[in-house]
């Protein structure tokens, strides 16, 4: 019906493939998308599952760990040695992997650094920040990535400010390795 | 000559291009299936000469072997070709490679004495073809074990065997491409004394190193240097099996050339050149980007005209505002490559083929600074 009143406007309509000649030219940008990727079956599963579950200590090792890091980080941190709670909150195993008995080491952990960034003063990033290591302030990126996921649970304000304090120092090339990096957090 | 030099400056994306051995022509594809042939005349300017249609989807690949002069495609029509030039006709011939892919082609490299080559494709496997003389045609061996990813790029190590694969499973590989008959036995070298051909000398992957974009052998071939998607510059040594990394705050690099044993340029989505700079001990270190950018300049003489032609056709108050970046390259640099001894050309995303001096002063503080 559009059609029709389409033709009477003497305005031709558009066809509804691409035509032939478009197909297989320089010119054919869009027939890729037509491919059934997932038919093709071509994903090598146990390589992926290898990149995202990094060899490392079993999971309940991983919550322990977790667990007294977020305990020495809560310590240090109501002794108001904000430095010291920033480092201790990064160090040790970090809880990498898809395993699902690996979420409480994910919440505690990431509430450990949490809680750290929102104690301490934004305005004294450029105090804390030059000290740890690039390694460190990926991984202190990667966890205000996660906690950032989680608005209902931590001030994405504070978190934003302190991602604006972290690339001052780490530069983009820091938030690209979050994104490329397979081991999650 | 200023530097940097703009070569030639295309509408669109070049997607490869190889320079002869004179450097008196150049072979692109302007992201088509067609491969351009430039001439630089009398006049120094660059003239298309020939235009080689054979392949039908996007030409990945290009390279000029110095010594032969023959010049070999690869596509994501799954084929290469190996062109010859026909001195009476001035004509390129084509000779078809059944490169026995399924999947793309990605890049392609002649060996450094230019008797065979190597074709990196999405179907996990480089295929290294050599001429076979009985059949008189191109005859492909493939490389599978352990590629289990796209193969993004390949380099040749100096003895003509060994054979480094970049690939999109976060690896990057060296493995031996010898073949009976062709090669002669390479010098013992730290990649390992016995090569028959599909030998893995290394298998570098790093954590969280994402796409290994390129790799490159140094001078000497006795280091591996690549760059990853993770931002960061990587160099191998296989003597100590060690890997150094060097992460830096750009965004991520997707070409990398050696200058010298201790000079290394890598260019990327920053769209400048960047240096790295080791001590010869195995500490790297990044040293800063070659192309700085001009700095904005405000120009004094706002003609009203001009001023006027903004409003109108960018609606825009300011007549010298500008939407160009400050470095020479406009887009990401997808590829650079040696020009001579003291010079080096990249090409990327915005078309432009660009000349760079690598003995330049402000090279020099980098290194030194």
């Amino acid at each position: 019906m559009f059609s029709r009143a389409l033709n009477l406007l003497c305005v031709p309509t558009p066809p509804a493939t691409p035509p032939a000649s478009s197909r297989n030219s320089p010119y054919d940008t869009m027939s890729h998308r037509k491919v059934d990727v997932d038919s093709l079956g071509l994903d090598d599963e146990d390589y992926e599952s290898a990149a995202l579950n990094p060899a490392g200590p079993p999971p309940d090792v991983l919550n322990a760990v977790a667990a007294e890091r977020a305990a020495h980080v809560a310590n240090l941190l109501a002794r108001g040695a904000v430095a010291e709670a920033l480092s201790a909150a990064l160090t040790g195993d970090a809880p990498y992997g898809t395993d699902p008995a690996l979420a409480p080491a994910k919440e505690q952990s990431t509430k450990a650094v949490a809680d750290v960034l929102t104690t301490a003063r934004v305005a004294d990033a450029a105090q804390y920040l030059p000290t740890l290591t690039p390694a460190d302030r990926d991984l202190l990126l990667k966890y205000v990535y996660k906690a950032m996921a989680q608005p209902q649970l931590y001030n994405c304000g504070a978190l934003l400010a302190w991602h604006e304090k972290i690339t001052e120092v780490s530069g983009v090339g820091s938030i690209v390795r979050v994104m490329s990096d397979r081991r999650v957090i | 000559m200023t530097n940097p030099q703009v070569l030639l400056s295309l509408p669109g994306p070049v997607s490869a291009f190889a320079f002869n051995a004179d450097r008196s022509q150049v072979a692109l594809c302007p992201n088509t299936n067609e491969v351009h042939i430039y001439a630089l005349d009398a006049g120094n300017s660059w003239t298309l000469t020939h235009t080689l249609t054979s392949h039908t989807a996007l030409v990945t690949g290009i390279d000029w072997a110095p010594t032969t002069n023959r010049l070999v495609t690869c596509s994501q029509d799954r084929n290469g070709y190996v062109w010859s030039l026909d001195a009476q006709t001035n004509q390129w011939d084509p000779a078809l490679v059944l490169l026995r892919i399924n999947r793309s082609a990605t890049h392609v490299r002649w060996s450094p004495k230019g008797d065979k080559f190597a074709v990196a494709s999405g179907a996990k496997c480089v295929s290294v073809c050599y001429f076979d003389q009985d059949n008189d045609w191109w005859v492909a061996k493939h490389l599978k074990k352990p590629l289990r990813s796209t193969v993004l790029r390949i380099a040749w190590h100096p003895n003509n065997v060994l054979l480094a694969a970049a690939g999109a499973d976060n690896r990057a590989r060296v493995l031996s491409a010898f073949i009976k008959g062709l090669d002669s036995k390479p010098a013992p070298s730290p990649w390992g004394d016995r090569l028959p051909f599909g030998t893995i000398c290394a298998d570098i992957g790093p954590e969280g190193c994402g796409w290994v974009h390129d790799v490159a052998f140094s001078p000497d071939g006795t280091a591996l240097a690549f760059v990853a998607h993770d931002s960061s510059f990587y160099v191998y040594y296989p003597a100590t099996a060690q890997v150094i990394a060097v992460p830096t705050t750009l965004l991520p690099l997707l070409g990398v050339m050696w200058l010298n044993d201790t000079e290394v340029v890598a260019v990327g989505h920053d769209c400048t050149p960047v240096l790295f700079v080791g001590n010869g001990n195995g500490e790297w270190r990044y040293a800063g980007k070659i192309d700085e950018g001009k700095k904005a300049s405000t120009s004094h003489g706002n003609s009203a005209l001009a001023k006027f032609r903004a409003m109108d056709s960018r609606a825009t108050t300011q007549a010298n505002q500008d939407t160009e970046l400050t470095t020479v390259h406009q887009n990401s640099i997808t590829l650079i490559q040696p020009y001579s001894p003291t010079h080096y050309v990249t090409t990327g995303i915005d078309g432009k083929i660009v000349l760079w001096h690598s003995l330049d002063e402000a090279l020099k503080r980098l290194a030194l600074a």
